[in-house]
């Protein structure tokens, strides 16, 4: 992970995982049971590297 | 998949199975709607501050069942201080592994007894509510697991 930040309860979420990683599902699924459990969390937005070719 | 023998006698066996009637702490952790789930339920010693008692419910797979009790044998008979300490690696060691791609259940089972004891805490006045900012996310983002290595996606040291 790149960077994390809270702001008015938006989390963002700059992953270090590529898009075509066989778990990159897994991850986002279970970061998302991890934070939607708190009120205080209103959206999660994750992003994730492209791939420069 | 291979599993241990001590998590398939886990599995099939588990320890400490079932609702307590009038526990002083509880917690549940997970969602049914998108995978497992685990209470657990602790009787409190109040002048040791020891678990004297403690239960749990799953609906879950075999790692998150067998997880659950291994984890309540742990901290059975311990104080409240030393059962903050235990962890989803303790758990895996105690039951000689799991399948990297398991692991992840794991961390159910540990959140749900730090969990219950937090709550313990809190309605005993022993802690304060902490307020939610970014140290509360990565904290929870410490207990996301690659499931391919067994390692966490988020070490602490980062």
């Amino acid at each position: 992970m790149k960077n994390i930040d809270f702001i008015d309860g938006e989390v963002l979420i700059d992953l270090d995982i590529l898009n075509f990683d066989q778990w990159h599902e897994n991850i986002l699924q279970e970061i998302r049971e991890h934070l939607e459990k708190y009120p205080e969390v209103k959206n999660i937005q994750i992003k994730n590297p492209s791939l420069r070719l | 998949m291979q599993y241990s023998q001590k998590v398939i006698d886990h599995f099939m066996h588990p320890h400490n199975v079932g609702k307590m009637e009038n526990p002083d702490a509880t917690a549940t952790e997970g969602s049914p709607a998108c995978g497992d789930q685990v209470t657990m339920y602790l009787k409190i010693e109040p002048d040791k501050h020891t678990i004297e008692d403690i239960s749990f419910l799953s609906y879950g797979c075999a790692s998150n069942i067998a997880t659950a009790s291994i984890i309540t044998d742990l901290a059975k008979g311990k104080t409240l201080q030393e059962a903050k300490k235990i962890t989803w690696h303790d758990a895996v060691e105690a039951l000689d592994g799991l399948p990297p791609e398991k692991t992840h259940c794991s961390v159910l089972a540990s959140d749900t007894l730090q969990a219950a004891i937090s709550n313990y805490e809190i309605t005993h006045g022993f802690k304060e509510v902490v307020n939610f900012n970014k140290d509360t996310i990565l904290e929870e983002l410490e207990k996301v697991i690659y499931p391919q290595v067994g390692e966490d996606t988020f070490p602490s040291s980062w």
